[in-house]
């Protein structure tokens, strides 16, 4: 046997080893120094389709990862008024107040996928109220994300004072009609989106207008 | 003539359910002894050294090997759908997920598991631990015990050396001789391997593996017979068994980790 010393030794330096691969693994190999979930808030956005997104997907502001996925879940329960097949308004809750159709082609209440943004803490109040939040696809095959197209800082016209009465806010700014955005924070919904592109609902509108002349 | 087939039968099944229950028993037994070995912890570290430090030359040079295999066969894979940029990832999740700990426990079952029981066995032929017990000495404690604690320690640090040195030989092949980009072989691990989902359950899962190999050991060589072909037999014995055991265990893990 060797002696005690020696035996020692050699049992820090495996620790010792096996302590830095670990720590290699957790540094360089994993999301842990690029992603830190501690700090950061939760933003609310209404998807008509958001199959292929899952928790966990990245959500990108100018290519850039700014946050994740949270969690998804179906809600019957959202009022949403559609206009050019894109979700403007909504409202939540059964006996919420119908919402007036002003400006609006339609007001229907659609079963929506609701989804959970955690966004990083240094973007709390950053990006505007008014931003896109659409449901893209990382090159032809990839993973589904959700890129935010920041919005406009202040609202005009009569979508301006939908949004305030919505909210219960009296419109500000000079202009009558003008309303200053909020901006994200916890708790917020991001009102415009765009949900996934399915292939075949592309294919069948496709055909629909071809059919049609 | 079917009677004794019978009486055979449930002569064997009799003995099986014996051996699992002073399977049982000894593992209890050891986990009893466990806190006893805070004030004589150098026991446990010349067990470290002889489990953990001498496995290290197998476990870091089949990790190299597989890391580099990995990164040779992924290359050849991906480069058909131009996405030889995620080999980094293919290499590092294959490692930490499975081959890490997996392949480390089937050779810490060769390497270190038959030793145990060779070891233990020959203990117990030479009537070692008869004797450390008339002289009032629990064998389980001074002798079972450090070991199963060495074991323990020294499974998870093996798994991720084993993980760590394959992502570098995936390194070294696929960007150092096959011209992958280095910082796509990087950057695209680190977006998809996830601190808890892979690498915490693969740590998780050579806890598990370590257990139950030197379970099994330390279990067969107090449980040989003391021939030297009864040891032969239960050196034999740890190493099918546990080989076995940490696969179908991989399994159940796997499914209870990343879902069904």
């Amino acid at each position: 046997m060797m002696n005690t010393r020696t035996v020692e030794i050699w049992v820090g330096i495996f620790v010792a080893a096996g302590m830095a691969a670990l720590f290699m693994l957790a540094m360089r190999v994993s999301n842990l120094s690029a992603y830190n979930s501690a700090g950061g808030f939760d933003v609310t956005a209404v998807y008509e389709d958001a199959s292929g997104l899952k928790v966990r997907s990245p959500v990108t502001m100018a290519g850039v990862t700014i946050g994740r996925v949270t969690q998804i879940r179906f809600d019957p329960l959202w009022d949403v008024m559609i206009k050019d097949g894109k979700i403007k308004e909504l409202s939540k809750g059964k006996d919420a107040p119908p919402l007036s159709d002003k400006n609006m082609e339609t007001l229907k209440r659609a079963y929506v996928a609701v989804v959970t943004l955690h966004i990083d803490g240094s973007y709390d109040n950053q990006i505007p109220e008014t931003s896109d939040a659409n449901i893209y696809t990382a090159g032809l095959l990839g993973e589904k994300y959700i890129g935010l197209l920041a919005g406009a800082v202040t609202k005009c016209g009569e979508d301006a004072e939908l949004l305030a009465a919505l909210e219960g806010e009296k419109p500000a700014g000079s202009s009558k009609n003008c309303v200053a955005t909020r901006y994200l924070t916890n708790g917020s919904l991001v009102r415009k989106t765009q949900g996934t592109l399915v292939l075949e609902k592309l294919i069948a509108q496709f055909i629909d207008k071809f059919s049609n002349k | 003539m079917i009677v004794n087939a019978i009486q055979d039968l449930g002569h064997k099944g009799l003995e099986f359910f014996q051996r699992l229950g002073r399977g049982h028993l000894i593992f209890i037994q050891i986990l009893a002894g466990l806190p006893g070995l805070v004030p004589r912890f150098g026991l446990v570290i010349q067990q470290v050294f002889s489990v953990g430090v001498l496995s290290m030359v197998i476990i870091l040079v089949s990790g190299l090997f597989v890391g580099m295999v990995l990164g040779l066969q992924g290359y050849n894979t991906l480069v058909d759908f131009g996405a030889e940029e995620s080999l980094g990832v293919v290499v590092s999740l294959s490692l930490v997920r499975e081959l890490g700990p997996v392949v480390t426990a089937l050779l810490f079952a060769g390497r270190a598991g038959s030793a145990l029981t060779a070891e233990i066995g020959l203990m117990k032929a030479t009537e070692q631990l008869s004797a450390m017990e008339m002289m009032a000495v629990d064998p389980v404690r001074r002798v079972l015990a450090p070991r199963f604690l060495a074991g323990f320690i020294s499974m998870p640090l093996l798994a991720a050396i084993f993980s760590a040195v394959g992502v570098l030989g995936g390194y070294f092949v696929g960007v150092g001789l096959l011209g992958v980009d280095e910082g796509a072989y990087w950057s695209q691990m680190q977006a998809k391997v996830d601190l808890y989902d892979d690498i915490y359950n693969g740590v998780i899962k050579s806890l598990v593996f370590g257990v139950v190999v030197t379970w099994i050991a330390l279990f067969e060589g107090s449980d040989a017979i003391p021939t030297s072909e009864g040891v032969s037999r239960a050196t034999t014995r740890t190493v099918v068994h546990s080989s076995l055991a940490v696969l179908s265990l991989d399994f159940i893990l796997t499914a209870l980790m990343f879902g069904a």
